[in-house]
């Protein structure tokens, strides 16, 4: 003999599995974030004008006060792009 | 490339002993000769609490590793109130034998069920001298779940941070029927091959 209830239970369950819910569906639910890992960064030498590279400096600058101390991903981004664009990987 | 054993613990019931399956089932591995992983998905970092403590003959990861892990079975930690199926194959479910558990167990067992997972069931802290549990387990038991039995052996070897197979747990009463209870389910993770994956 078993347990009335596991009858109940199971189904139970199987009528709240075909509504996809939970049994108490208007309870806030885990909502899941996952950090994003840096990109992995590498050296690369080029030779650019001073004026570029001035302006780049600043452009970097300027988003680190914007977002803070890990913002330059979009630089990176930009850079990859230029190096792909001449070849240069 | 080396085959990656990936196994999911997950109940989205709290307590039911998901980071003590997890960091038990890799403790028992090792001895086997296997290399485990266990990623700790859980803000609680239970089990990640256990390898800070330097106990661990294993390495439990705060997040899934951006590179391939060099490990034979990397077992996944989830947390409570985790209502997503994991997307791994086989899932180990473990509960508690009472009625409000098993409510939640089955509830989120008919999710895995519907996606067609692999699923084995842990019935943990069970106390057979109580009739309504032992109705339970072996009704859960007739199912196919396997069974560990309410020990002392698991709340000694937390109050240390280590797995009941530390050797300072050689002498613990009952310690061999423990670890045997554990020994079957890795038995079964690892003899079963269909939901084995080329984690590349």
């Amino acid at each position: 003999m078993t347990n009335n209830w596991i009858d109940e239970e199971n189904a139970r369950a199987s009528e709240l599995a075909k509504t996809g819910t939970t049994a108490n569906n208007n309870a806030p639910l885990l909502v899941k974030t996952t950090k994003k890992p840096a990109p992995v960064r590498h050296i690369k030498s080029i030779y650019i004008q001073e004026s570029h590279s001035l302006a780049f400096d600043k452009l970097v600058f300027e988003q680190k006060i914007a977002k803070g101390k890990k913002a330059p991903e979009l630089m990176e981004e930009a850079i990859e792009l230029l190096l792909k664009q001449y070849k240069a990987n | 490339m080396k085959l990656i054993k990936l196994v999911s613990i997950w109940n989205p019931k709290g307590g039911q002993g998901k980071s003590t399956l997890a960091i038990n089932l890799a403790a028992a591995s090792v001895e086997l000769g296997l290399k485990p992983l266990v990623i700790c998905q859980d803000p609680q970092g239970t089990s990640l609490l256990y390898y800070k403590s330097g106990n661990l003959p294993f390495e439990v990861l705060d997040s899934v590793p951006s590179n391939r892990p060099e490990a034979d079975i990397v077992i996944f930690d989830h947390q409570a109130s985790d209502w997503d199926v994991p997307t791994n194959n086989l899932i180990i479910m473990p509960l508690k034998p009472a009625r409000d558990q098993y409510a939640t167990y089955i509830d989120a067992y008919r999710r895995a069920e519907l996606l067609g997972k692999r699923i084995i069931t842990v019935v943990t802290d069970g106390q057979e001298h109580r009739a309504s549990e032992k109705e339970t387990i072996d009704y859960l038991k007739n199912k196919g779940a396997y069974a560990i039995a309410a020990s002392g052996v698991f709340s000694r070897a937390a109050s240390e941070y280590m797995t009941i197979f530390d050797p300072k747990m050689n002498k613990a009463y009952k310690i061999k029927e423990r670890r045997i209870e554990i020994n079957k389910i890795l038995a079964n993770i690892l003899i079963k091959n269909e939901e084995t994956k080329n984690n590349d």
